[in-house]
């Protein structure tokens, strides 16, 4: 056996697919250099042969099925490195790479896609994602480590996402260079429905409920919905238990800054009732913190509770697979005290102390402000096999978000000591239906038909920042992808229609003219993958999306307190439309990794809040008057990431990320894009990497330069300097008699708890970002896993 | 086999009902409302004549109509004793608004700047602990001419800072042109 195999099957364990090979040294006596002989043996897991398994080589026309056998031969081969890919319909494709010196035997295990209780792996087979989708997958050791911060600073990890942060609790993820509505957040697979378009609305997701989160960057992706102009994440659950028993897993953090205290635990069952298998888990996170603080001083009223609780049920009868998931999120956010200002002045005021006016102190109580938020989701999915063609996938969801907004800010008058009436209630209630239909043209076309419709409800109490209304969508889609095994190129294509009816439920006499408004539209895209060599590839993709504006752009009005703006929407906004652009570039070899995507992205009609240049006046000042406007912009840019191993023990990684957003019309620079970023990770592993109990010390080095590209007299205050940052991991596994290895973390966030501010940190006006931060964490399973 | 599969159906319809049932729309309580400031009111009374009072007011809060605002008109050299007041004329009867920041008063502060021809307002009355207030005081004009007067009131200042009016939070922040005959 070779070294370069043994890595290999290493690699592919670690990935959790099944692959066994066995190499048989069948001569050695010399060869030419192009008269290699290779046996591939498919089988499947219990050891029978494969029939008609495709069997084709990237990068070379070479290929063919396998026998009654399962056996094919390939004669003739050069001493190279060669990369087989294996498919077969029913069962999940796989790929493997060999260097092929000498005459050589593989044996390769295909597993079913259709085995009991792996369908109901929360994205399913349908929408298992090809190289035609530009995407990151954020891993799971980086995903547990970070998980404690929520959501949206776990996805920070990735090279291509940034965050929009209010304080240091609120955090929304940004995808080139677009966040909010241009957005969309899948749980399990159905799209989050909140209040999603508020700036300082974090998405209402608990990430301990999830071991995968993807991040699909641009329009790669009609299926989830048109109107993902900057790009969608998938957060999804892992699939149920497979073997019968119990198990599970508990999460312990504790964070020095805050005083934060994470419990996160799930147990995962398998039982079967008569013949029909049925397994579930339950899951559920506590989180506890109190006031943060920087370097300098406590950041008063900025703890965070969350309360988060799921359940998952799934079986599976002959070719229905059937699973129930349900999630009821819960949080209160605690929000900077000192952010809360009057008028301007105050505004200006504070700009200029720089700091709060007093040293805070720690505490675990939540005052005014602060926002409760309640999000609840109900779904449904079912999976039909249809023999030949691929599967039917019906899902049914419901969801409910309830968001109360508690205001340090009144009128005149004591403030209400208790929290009982909000300021600001929003209620949204959201129905989905989708089904979306796989079928195959032959062996190199597939197809997906798919259909989706919502009806959602929205009502918003005290305080009329934005009407009620009911929304209809409706969108129907086709995509089509050729993939063939010998071929260097791959192509997927997709069209979609969304229609979008919005009818306003309130009786402000000025949006009587517009209590029907209706949008509909086409979005498509086109991607296309080319194999350079053996290990790398290129992906050119392009699409069209569009967005309706939301009911906030168009109808809201009011004094924006947290910006002190006087904002005002604009009825007459038409939908943005996005042509996104995206060259991605994948290199897996020996010792590197690297991935890099580019893109260009047209936005005609963005739509965004405009200065105007009167004031309005109020008895509380004048504020500064911004309107809902539309102009045509451009987001340029480019992300990337290069791992290098050098050994078993070394590995080196750089990313960095840059984004160039103008306002085309006016001839000018976006306002809150992402800065240049750099990072640089440094790992040492104390016992081999490809162990899977490892040990490892991580460096992480951030630059953040200071962001030169904004607009003329927009804000208050210029861009903070650029600033650097170190943060230092350790990881181990200790080894126990009776349960498995329990995971040990430890982190020092900040570690040189140095003094810096964040432009995309809509509270960098009034606080630093928080100073150094000493995170435990321990992960330990139980049960037979 | 068909009975095993109609339980497993009940046992999911069970569950979908407890989750449904869990939450539910509130319907729409009436806001509640807190006090409204429409009106700042300020009077000027000399030493002899009669006194003049001088108004802002927005009475349909931020947006819609614009607020109207009326000139100060004093006379030259002239010493004058001060009262501000803070309405609520969008309820009838009016509000006034005056009394509760009296009763808080260790929790408020009322801030004039002057510019131009303006007169300076030195604050005359206290609060609970002794620190200034600011609804009364008084002024003295000095030569004719035009200037403003713009009248804050601050939300829990740090009295104690060397500059209490650029601490709190505003809760009124008005100008009032003024001219000096």
């Amino acid at each position: 056996m070779n070294v370069s195999h043994i890595q290999c099957i290493k690699y592919r364990c670690f990935l959790g697919i099944m692959l066994l090979f066995s190499n048989y040294l069948v001569g050695q006596e010399l060869h030419s250099p192009c008269s290699f002989k290779v046996k591939i043996a498919v089988v499947d897991p219990q050891g029978k042969p494969l029939t008609f398994v495709n069997v084709g080589v990237i990068g070379q026309s070479l290929g063919g099925s396998t026998n009654e056998e399962g056996i094919l031969n390939f004669y003739n081969l050069c001493k190279d490195t060669y990369a087989f890919q294996f498919s077969r319909i029913g069962w999940e494709a796989d790929e493997v790479t060999f260097l092929i010196e000498k005459d050589t035997s593989i044996l390769m295990v295909l597993k079913e896609s259709g085995i009991m209780l792996d369908k109901i792996t929360v994205l399913g087979y349908g929408d298992k994602l090809g190289k035609t989708t530009i995407k990151e997958v954020l891993d799971l050791e980086t995903l547990r480590s970070n998980m404690g911060f929520g959501l949206a600073e776990s996805l920070k990890q990735l090279p291509g996402v940034q965050t929009l942060n209010t304080g240091a609790s609120i955090s929304k993820p940004i995808i080139q260079g677009l966040h909010s509505n241009r957005v969309l957040i899948l749980q399990n697979g159905v799209r989050q429905e909140g209040q999603q378009w508020g700036s300082e609305h974090a998405p209402e997701i608990d990430p301990f409920l999830s071991t995968k989160i993807q991040v699909i960057k641009g329009a790669g992706s009609i299926r989830y919905g048109g109107d993902a102009l900057g790009g969608i994440i998938l957060v999804e659950p892992p699939a149920l238990k497979k073997e019968e028993g119990i198990d599970g897993e508990l999460h312990l953090q504790g964070m020095s800054n805050g005083q934060m205290g994470i419990a996160s635990g799930q147990l995962n069952g398998n039982y079967s009732l008569g013949k029909l298998p049925i397994a579930g888990r339950i899951q559920g996170t506590l989180k506890n913190g109190g006031n943060m603080h920087t370097p300098d001083y406590y950041m008063n009223n900025t703890g965070v509770r969350e309360k988060n609780f799921s359940w998952m049920l799934g079986t599976e009868k002959n070719k229905l697979n059937s699973l129930i998931f349900y999630s009821r999120y819960f949080s209160i956010l605690g929000i900077l005290k000192d952010a809360h200002i009057g008028n301007l002045t105050d505004l200006l005021n504070a700009i200029d102390r720089g700091r709060p006016l007093s040293e805070g102190s720690f505490s675990r109580e939540i005052g005014r402000p602060q926002q409760q938020i309640l999000h609840e989701f109900f779904h449904w999915k079912n999976i039909i096999e249809i023999p030949g063609e691929g599967h039917l996938e019906i899902n049914l969801s419901r969801q409910f978000n309830r968001r109360k907004e508690f205001d340090a800010h009144r009128n005149f008058g004591a403030l209400p000591a208790s929290l009982e009436n909000p300021n600001i209630l929003f209620e949204i209630t959201t129905f989905r239906g989708e089904i979306d239909l796989e079928h195959n043209w032959n062996s190199d076309f597939h197809g997906h038909l798919g259909l989706a419709v919502m009806h959602q409800v929205n009502t918003t109490d005290r305080g009329s920042l934005i009407p009620d209304y009911t929304q209809r969508t409706g969108g129907i889609y086709y995509t089509l992808k050729y993939k063939k095994p010998t071929s260097l190129w791959e192509f997927e294509g997709g069209i979609r229609y969304d229609m979008n009816r919005l009818r306003l439920d309130d009786l402000n006499p000025k949006l009587q003219d517009f209590k029907q408004n209706q949008f509909q539209g086409f979005s498509g895209t086109l991607s296309s993958v080319f194999h350079l060599s053996n290990s790398g590839f290129l992906v050119f993709q392009t699409g069209s999306s569009w967005r309706t504006p939301h009911v906030s752009e168009l109808f809201s009005e009011g004094v924006h307190h947290g910006s002190a703006s006087y904002e005002k929407g604009n009825p007459y906004l038409n939908p943005e439309r996005a042509l996104n652009n995206s060259v991605h570039f994948e290199l897996k070899h020996d010792k590197f990794n690297i991935q890099w995507t580019a893109y260009y992205n047209l936005i005609n009609n963005y739509i965004f809040l405009s200065p105007q240049k009167e004031a309005v006046l109020t008895i509380r000042g004048a504020f500064p008057a911004f309107n809902y406007s539309q102009t045509n912009v451009s987001i340029a840019g480019l992300d990337g990431n290069m791992t290098y191993s050098l050994n078993n023990h070394w590995d080196f990684t750089f990313q960095a990320a840059m984004v160039k957003g103008r306002n085309i019309t006016g001839n000018d620079f976006l306002i809150y894009m992402p800065t240049n970023k750099v990072q640089v990770f440094t790992t040492y592993y104390l016992n081999a990497k490809e162990n899977t109990t490892h040990s490892f010390i991580r460096t992480q080095l951030t630059h953040v330069a200071k962001q030169g590209r904004v607009p003329a007299d927009f804000d208050y205050a210029l861009p903070p300097d650029g600033y650097f940052r170190l943060d230092i991991e350790f990881l181990t596994h200790l080894k126990t008699n009776v349960l498995p290895d329990i995971e040990v973390g430890l982190a020092l966030n900040n570690a040189t708890n140095s003094r810096y501010r964040e432009y995309l940190n809509r509270f960098r006006y009034f606080i630093q970002e928080p100073g150094r931060n000493l995170v435990i964490r321990l992960r330990i399973p139980f049960g037979h896993s | 086999m068909k009975n095993q599969l109609f339980s497993t159906f009940l046992f999911f319809a069970f569950l979908a009902f407890i989750s449904f049932s869990c939450e539910k729309d509130t319907t729409g309580d009436p806001a509640n409302e807190q006090e409204l400031i429409t009106t700042v009111s300020i009077t000027f009374t000399p030493a002899s004549g009669a006194a003049r009072s001088f108004k802002w007011t927005d009475k349909d809060g931020a947006g819609g109509l614009a607020p109207v605002i009326e000139s100060i008109t004093l006379a030259a050299n002239t010493s004058y004793t001060i009262s501000t007041s803070f309405l609520d004329e969008s309820k009838s009867p009016v509000v006034n608004i005056t009394a509760e920041i009296q009763d808080e008063s260790n929790d408020h502060l009322v801030c004039y700047v002057p510019s131009g021809s303006a007169p300076a307002v030195q604050i005359t009355d206290t609060d609970k602990k002794k620190n200034p207030l600011g609804l009364a005081g008084t002024a003295k004009t000095t030569a004719a001419g035009n200037g403003s007067l713009k009248i804050s009131l601050k939300h829990q200042p740090d009295k104690k800072s060397t500059t209490p009016c650029s601490t709190g939070e505003t809760d009124v922040e008005v100008t009032f042109p003024v001219t000096i005959n």
